[in-house]
């Protein structure tokens, strides 16, 4: 047999091959490395230009050459705002240049923890729907205070409910979004109809409104919802998809209003209260005793709860305000402008809503803070009429409330709404793991719906399981 | 001074770089995850901070309540859907493999893929909308037919149905596909001589062709149950784990431990779980399958 052919190879040439290649890869590397792009903006002078409001101090910063923001690319109008806004800003800045990540909802809240936690500096500001995440963030660390950048004069233009919603333990932690609180929307063309009214007083006693209340004597929510449930539609509609934290919000309110509520004032889980539990048999049962809701609640967020609404399946239901421009817009609407707005219907003990905590933050990793901070604060000032006016209607400053109603005076008992929900509620938590217990809250309401556990069992399970968190209790 | 160099050898020399590269791309991750499961990981500002805790996260999530639901969820989701799909499969193999014209066999090739082509995303936001209660396609066919509408999605054990019957519509065709594969593969003298034998043709199926396709049933059935107990886009887009827990995956709360509850020591521990009952798995397969092969 003979010998299989060999390669020869000196050693020379094989260390040749392999140092060249080592020295190629680490003179491109250090190329690479050098020819990076630097800030080389030269110092510039910045002043407020805001119109009744007293500008801060002059500062002398280091104009940054470029901010990257992380956009949160939802179904609503806003994202569009805070896409156009860049645009008006860098004509003011032309030394800056403004690059808007688009990202769509499913992956923005991954995909920011991500940059955050990689400490790399990746985005300067973050647009979006952290409400809950932003808690774990700001304990973590990767959100940068902004102190600073808040006078007492910005501070004084916002109702202190939302105001609380950017503050974290004395330090304020970014500027709104947009806010907005929860209405009750309810179909005109039903509650003014005279059969509609005469109908019901005469089969309740009282006159036919959308409901002021739920759980008293009498049972408004349920008369109402009860009265409109025939056919293919359905008195009213609730959400109790499971992680998509829709339904949890919306049981606080009702737990808020029944004196419950989730955490006590040490973070201490109080979630299976015998109030709660009350109020979450409550609803539990307008699905599957009374049957006032349909059926599929278990899979419904907001998006097909508005849907059945605009296509006339609903008479009334509780949602976001922002939905008052929205419901003509819907595809295969059927209601037009048949319908209207009012506070959503207060629980036995008080009425409670609580505002939207969406927040536009600057990463403590960020290294163009200044700027960043900057762009936020004349975007807060100068722009929330335009957004409200133009985009989505849901401003937070005081002042900005006579000025949008000026403008658009047919809105006037929208905003009046709003405003005054505002000073009537409270905010949901701010903090580590609120995301996680909002989680666990709603996987045990869609057991409870689904008639998977008891309204006791589930909460008493949510109990154990938020206890068991680190950080409660 | 020259040295001798082999073949193998010197191939192996040439693709060592790249061999670096890949491992440190793989490997490097592989340990990574391996040192944050055995830790406490905490998000601070200045970056992760690790506590070693053991097997602790490995402990804890076995004694989850949750980890064991998606673990009985899993299983019986993996069960259902791969014994159906083979057995669609083969079915729909068989029936391609009679097909003696070359343009309508690869017609029907071609078609059979389209749902494996369809990104998991539009194929699970698709069936939402048609197992949707009040307006959903089936729903509506049954009302046509005078049947009553079905809680598809909120009915626990409908919501299991629904997501199995999913994905029985996105891979039977490529099951069918690789095991007709296996089919054109047997030699065809067996089967003749069986049949001149007085075999019938279900003796034949049993005795012979399907002995005979044991290497392409265990590819498929090893595929299948793989991507099964991964399966994170059907539950996470069509029922977000609900009602309850009854339909989250090992996956989906893997996701969901690591990213939206930051326990990331946790997520990780989870996954080498996962990574356990899938080797479990294989093993298992190859011990039946793979000895005679």
């Amino acid at each position: 047999m003979s010998k299989p052919e060999e390669q020869k190879v000196s050693r020379r040439k094989y260390l040749q091959i392999a140092g060249g290649t080592i020295a190629g890869l680490v003179v491109g590397g250090a190329l690479g490395y050098v020819a990076k792009p630097t800030v080389t903006a030269p110092l510039e002078v910045v002043t407020s230009t805001v119109t009744g409001v007293a500008p801060p101090p002059p500062v002398t910063t280091a104009a940054a050459a470029k901010l990257t923001i992380a956009d949160y690319t939802g179904d609503t109008s806003w994202p569009k705002f805070y896409n156009d806004m860049p645009t008006e800003y860098m004509k003011m800045h032309p030394e800056l240049q403004m690059v808007v990540d688009r990202l769509p909802s499913t992956v923005f809240d991954t995909k920011v923890l991500t940059a955050l936690s990689a400490r790399t500096g990746a985005y300067d500001i973050c647009h979006g729907t952290l409400d809950m995440e932003i808690g774990d963030y700001i304990a973590a660390g990767y959100v940068q205070t902004v102190d600073d950048y808040w006078t007492d004069q910005d501070k004084a233009d916002f109702p202190p409910s939302i105001l609380n919603t950017l503050t974290y333990k004395g330090h304020m932690m970014g500027w709104p979004t947009c806010t907005g609180v929860c209405f009750m929307f309810y179909r005109t063309d039903l509650f003014n109809d005279p059969k509609e009214k005469d109908g019901f007083k005469a089969k309740y006693g009282y006159d036919l409104t959308p409901p002021t209340s739920w759980g008293k004597e009498p049972d408004q929510f349920l008369d109402v919802a009860q009265w409109f449930t025939r056919g293919d539609m359905f008195g009213t509609c609730l959400p109790f998809k499971p992680h998509d934290h829709t339904a949890g919000e919306q049981f606080y309110n009702y737990c808020q209003q029944n004196g419950g509520t989730f955490l006590d004032e040490n973070r201490k889980p109080v979630i299976n209260s015998d109030q709660n539990v009350k109020t979450l048999q409550y609803l539990v049962d307008l699905v599957t005793k009374y049957k006032v809701t349909p059926s599929g609640v278990v899979t419904f967020s907001y998006t097909e709860m508005d849907e059945l609404f605009a296509k006339g399946k609903i008479a009334f239901f509780h949602e976001w305000s922002y939905l008052y421009g929205v419901v003509p817009q819907i595809t295969g609407q059927t209601i037009d402008h048949n319908y209207d707005i009012a506070p959503i219907a207060a629980g036995p003990v008080k009425f409670w809503v609580t505002p939207a905590m969406r927040y536009n933050f600057i990463p403590s990793d960020s290294k163009n803070i200044d700027a960043a901070a900057k762009y936020l604060q004349w975007l807060d000032r100068n722009k929330e009429l335009t957004m409200a006016v133009s985009y989505d209607p849901e401003p937070s400053r005081l002042s900005v409330k006579d000025a949008a109603i000026a403008q658009q005076p047919a809105a006037k008992a929208y905003y009046d709404l709003l405003y005054d929900s505002y000073v009537k509620g409270g905010i949901y938590y701010v903090g580590p793991r609120i995301i996680a217990m909002t989680d666990i809250i709603e996987e045990e309401m869609s057991a409870a719906v689904s008639k998977m556990k008891t309204c006791k069992t589930a909460l008493d399970d949510a109990q154990n399981r938020v206890s068991s968190l680190p950080g409660f209790g | 001074m020259r040295i001798r160099v082999s073949d193998s050898r010197f191939s192996f020399l040439l693709a060592f770089p790249a061999w670096i590269y890949l491992n440190v791309l793989t490997f490097a991750p592989l340990l990574y995850s391996v040192f944050l499961s055995v830790n406490q990981v905490q998000l601070t500002a200045q970056g992760f901070a690790f506590t070693f805790v053991g097997f602790d996260n490995f402990l804890k999530s076995i004694a989850d309540i949750t980890f064991q639901d998606s673990t009985r969820f899993t299983v019986i989701y993996t069960i259902g859907a791969v014994v159906v799909e083979f057995f669609l499969g083969l079915g729909f193999a068989l029936a391609l493999n009679t097909i003696r014209s070359p343009t309508k066999g690869s017609f029907m090739k071609a078609t059979a893929l389209v749902p494996a082509l369809i990104s998991p995303v539009v194929v699970a936001l698709t069936f939402t909308l048609m197992y949707q209660d009040q307006y959903g396609l089936y729903n509506d066919v049954l009302q046509v037919v005078g049947l009553p509408r079905v809680a598809w999605l909120y009915d626990p054990s409908l919501a299991i149905l629904s997501l199995i019957m999913t994905d029985i519509w996105c891979a039977t065709p490529l099951v069918a596909l690789i095991l007709l594969a296996g089919l054109s593969a047997v030699p065809q003298e067996p089967l003749e001589s069986a049949l001149i034998d007085g075999a019938t043709p279900a003796r034949i199926l049993w005795n012979i062709t399907l002995p005979m396709m044991k290497p392409t049933i265990l590819v498929v059935l090893l595929m299948r149950t793989m991507d099964a107990l991964r399966t994170f886009e059907l539950p996470f887009l069509i029922t977000g784990g609900g009602p309850g827990q009854s339909t989250s995956s090992l996956m989906y709360y893997a996701y969901r431990t690591t990213f939206e509850y930051t326990n990331i020591g946790g997520g990780a521990a989870m996954s080498y779980i996962i990574v356990f009952i899938i080797a479990l798995a294989s093993v298992a397969y190859m011990r039946l399958l793979g000895r005679e092969v």
